[in-house]
């Protein structure tokens, strides 16, 4: 089944697909190249943001507002307080700047890694048609990680008690005794 | 199902629980690690022990599937598995935790009241490195995989005010994360080819090629490479093994044993989970890019520790190249699990006491352990000196220890079965002849590490007497090391056991 | 199901737009309207009229990283309570309620256990 360029822009789905992109795309081009690391969080939010929205239009609204509550409201605080930590002016600072030979093979990794992973999801699905899908309700959701996800779910606690833990031995203030 | 149904995580459990004891008995009892020292020896010896219940459960009534989904109407689909693979797994990993525990006693010393966190992130980590060979679902793969590495970027950055301690962290947290993140899309990708997280039981992956005829595999290969690259970096292998030599140098000596060691035995049987047991059918896909990856492992790690002035790097290197020897054995496929075995547990016990005896040479918060340091052990302390001495004969490959049984049973194992690249009935023997070689040229930096020790001291202090949890672990290792070189058979016969379902 | 599901986020996405617009429209208009002396005193930053002391980047202490990590932790935790709370009626009609409410008591305490260890280690304490 071949798609025309046309037929696909009669698609309301894509329009959305293609808005929600562009800003995605555009926030994660500046965080990686901003030059204040300040300006590469808030950019980083956009894309999230971008991010989040892409999976409530696939009718996984409790992906994307945990997208939302944990990485834009949580993880970006812990950003934005780890560069306040730090004693580093901002601004680029020219010792730390990439040199250009390690420019080129980053860029030709990254190239490959898209074209990888681009070249995989062509060969298996540019065939495959879309159905018309139902969104997912968040009881369902719950119905899975507390029945067949139980162990995984139990996990989780004791990765982010390992977290806890670990940021405590590595944070807390000296008062003697600490190597 | 007899020993109930808290059996197969039992061993999660226990650790669990033991890391908890320990915080709470820090906090009630005082910061003193002789109150709650004892609760994290015993939940190691017990996680072992659980590991011990496991595999006589296996060997009784056999293998078996768990938490499967009850009461809701959904596919069943396992998130537990008890098997050879798993219960093998905790009896090693327990042991050799509970070992790598003592070997870092005096470095829980060192670091005064932030003890009980060093310990129960050891206790965590090795919960959840178990975890990575005891589930047939990804997911779970994975959270096992981030629990261990979580608490071990923060042992690596342990000794805060040590440079080199603070950029092994980084330098381990940055790369490993990636890692992580890499094999996180091969999971993902996967899971987009096959439609399912788990490697058996209801609706898995092995069910889905045992019905289908993949017509399209790129995005499955692309799946597969990512995930043999998350797990590659994991235990070192080469290319992907630059983070190795920094992070072992600068972590605290007293714990880098016990993290090298026990990433390594996850990592090994995660891949004998995933590729051996769960992409059976895809075999021979992936041992050609095993064996490329054995072949560039055993060819940097050698060549690269030979060029070393530091012991933790030439040790670092030196696991590179065992990652390679082990990956030699997995390029028979399934058929490989024994020999990985052998090799991975006794290897664990070397690593460990290797770096116990480097932690009382050189201090067991020190980051740096030069050369220099070995001079003359075997005069200025006969005892550390001399299981040193065993220590790396096991580690070189020398007849009569146990590393020597454990290439050829790896070599072999990787000639018994065909090799589909080139196809030939040999199995992988262009590898083989490739390990020999590196092995004898490994000899050279080996006996560079030994002639340190046996030459004249500098100065003719004694060395200042480890203390007796560290000694112990040092002798243990040590004794484990010969004791399987002379008798290997009764490892063999119980690693011929321990195969994933 | 599918219209009605978007049909509630279009609301949504009215509302950035409208957020979108307004803030857009004020800077502009700004860019537009305003007058352009760059340069002297305008570089320096308002500090209550007084002149400023030091830089304005300083390095804060590192305890407020201990509590943002616990920020994070217990918003992670808070994320897999709402489909809990909003199953477990169901859940207890089919039988397995109190399975899923221990389910529950054992994730928040393991996490618990772990936040009694941080207060007790005055790792919370301000000062």
């Amino acid at each position: 089944m071949t798609v025309s360029i046309a037929d696909w822009f009669k698609e309301t789905a894509n329009w959305v697909f293609i808005l929600l992109a562009i800003p995605t795309l555009l926030g994660a081009w500046r965080t990686v190249t901003s030059n204040n690391i300040v300006r590469s969080v808030l950019y980083l939010v956009v894309s999230l943001g971008g991010a989040a929205a892409m999976f409530l239009s696939l009718g996984a609204a409790f992906v994307g507002w945990t997208v939302v509550l944990v990485y834009i409201g949580a993880v970006i605080i812990l950003f934005l307080i780890g560069i306040m930590i730090t004693r580093a002016p901002l601004g680029m600072k020219a010792e730390l700047s990439h040199a250009s030979n390690v420019r080129m093979p980053a860029a030709l990794l990254s190239l490959s890694m898209f074209v990888l992973v681009a070249w995989g999801l062509i060969d298996a699905f540019s065939n495959t048609a879309i159905e018309p899908f139902e969104p997912t309700p968040t009881s369902d959701i719950a119905n899975l990680i507390f029945s067949r996800f139980v162990v995984p779910f139990e996990v989780v606690s004791i990765v982010l008690l390992a977290a806890l833990i670990g940021g405590i031995a590595l944070a807390r203030r000296d008062d003697g005794g600490g190597a | 199902m007899q020993g109930g149904a808290w059996l197969p995580i039992a061993f999660e459990v226990v650790l669990l629980v033991g890391a908890l004891a320990v915080l709470l008995v820090a906090v009630v009892a005082g910061r003193d690690r002789r109150f709650w020292g004892p609760a994290a020896g015993l939940a190691f010896a017990g996680a072992a022990l659980a590991g011990v219940l496991q595999w006589r459960e296996v060997s009784t009534s056999g293998a078996g599937l768990f938490f499967t989904a009850q009461g809701v109407s959904f596919a069943k689909s396992p998130m537990v598995v008890m098997d050879g693979l798993s219960a093998f797994g905790a009896i090693v990993l327990g042991l050799v935790g509970f070992v790598g525990f003592l070997a870092a006693w005096d470095l829980v010393a060192k670091v005064g009241r932030r003890g009980p966190e060093l310990v129960s992130l050891l206790l965590l980590s090795l919960a959840g490195l178990h975890m990575m060979m005891a589930t047939p679902n990804l997911v779970v793969i994975f959270l096992g995989l981030e629990t261990a590495s979580i608490s071990f970027y923060v042992v690596a950055g342990f000794l805060r005010r040590q440079k080199g301690s603070a950029e092994s962290s980084f330098k381990y947290f940055l790369l490993g994360s990636l890692a992580s993140a890499l094999f996180l899309y091969g999971v993902a990708l996967t899971f987009a080819a096959t439609g399912s997280l788990t490697l058996y039981g209801g609706n898995s992956i092995r069910d889905f090629f045992s019905s289908t005829i993949v017509t399209q595999p790129g995005i499955l290969l692309a799946g597969m490479a990512l995930m043999l690259v998350g797990i590659a970096f994991k235990v070192s292998a080469a290319p992907f093994h630059q983070w190795a030599p920094d992070v072992y140098q600068g972590a605290p000596t007293g714990a880098v044993g016990f993290m090298a060691a026990t990433v390594k035995i996850a990592g090994f049987a995660a891949l004998a989970r995933i590729f051996g047991a769960g992409l059976v059918s895809q075999v021979d896909t992936w041992t050609p890019i095993v064996a490329v990856l054995a072949a560039v492992s055993m060819v940097v790690g050698t060549v690269l520790a030979l060029v070393q002035s530091d012991v933790k790097r030439m040790l670092a290197y030196s696991g590179v190249a065992h990652a390679g020897y082990i990956l030699t054995a997995m390029t028979a496929g399934v058929a490989g699990v024994p020999a990985m075995w052998f090799y991975v547990s006794t290897y664990a016990f070397m690593v460990v006491g290797g770096f116990a005896v480097l932690s009382t040479v050189s201090g067991s918060d020190s980051s740096k352990v030069p050369l220099d340091d070995l001079k003359g052990l075997v005069k200025r302390s006969p005892e550390m000196g001399w299981l040193m001495t065993f220590v790396v004969l096991g580690m070189s490959g020398m007849p009569f220890f146990a590393g020597f049984v454990a290439k050829v049973f790896s070599f072999v194992t990787a000639t018994a079965v065909p090799a589909p690249w080139p196809a030939n009935d040999h199995g992988y023997l262009w590898l083989v002849v490739l390990g020999v070689v590196m092995s004898v040229v490994g000899l050279a930096f080996y006996f560079r590490i030994i002639g340190t020790m046996f030459s004249t001291p500098d100065d003719q202090a004694e060395l200042q007497e480890a203390g007796l949890p560290v000694r112990f672990a040092v002798i243990v290792s040590a004794v484990i090391t010969v004791a399987f070189g002379i008798v290997p058979w009764p490892l063999i016969e119980a690693v011929r056991d321990a195969f994933p379902i | 199901m599918l219209n009605q599901y978007y049909g509630d986020y279009i609301t949504v996405a009215v509302f950035v737009a409208i957020g979108a617009i307004l803030v857009g429209g004020a800077v502009a208009a700004n860019r537009a309207i305003a007058p352009r002396a760059p340069g002297g005193f305008k570089d320096v930053a308002y500090e209550s009229g007084i002149e400023p002391i030091g830089g304005g980047w300083n390095q804060s202490h590192i305890r407020y990283y201990i509590f943002a990590l616990l920020f994070l932790i217990f918003d992670v935790e808070a994320v897999f309570i709402f489909p809990w709370a909003l199953q477990l009626e169901f859940f207890s009609s089919i039988g397995s309620g109190l399975t899923v409410l221990v389910e529950m008591f054992v994730f928040v305490g393991i996490l618990l256990l772990g936040l009694v260890y941080a207060i007790r280690k005055g790792v919370l304490t301000w000062e």
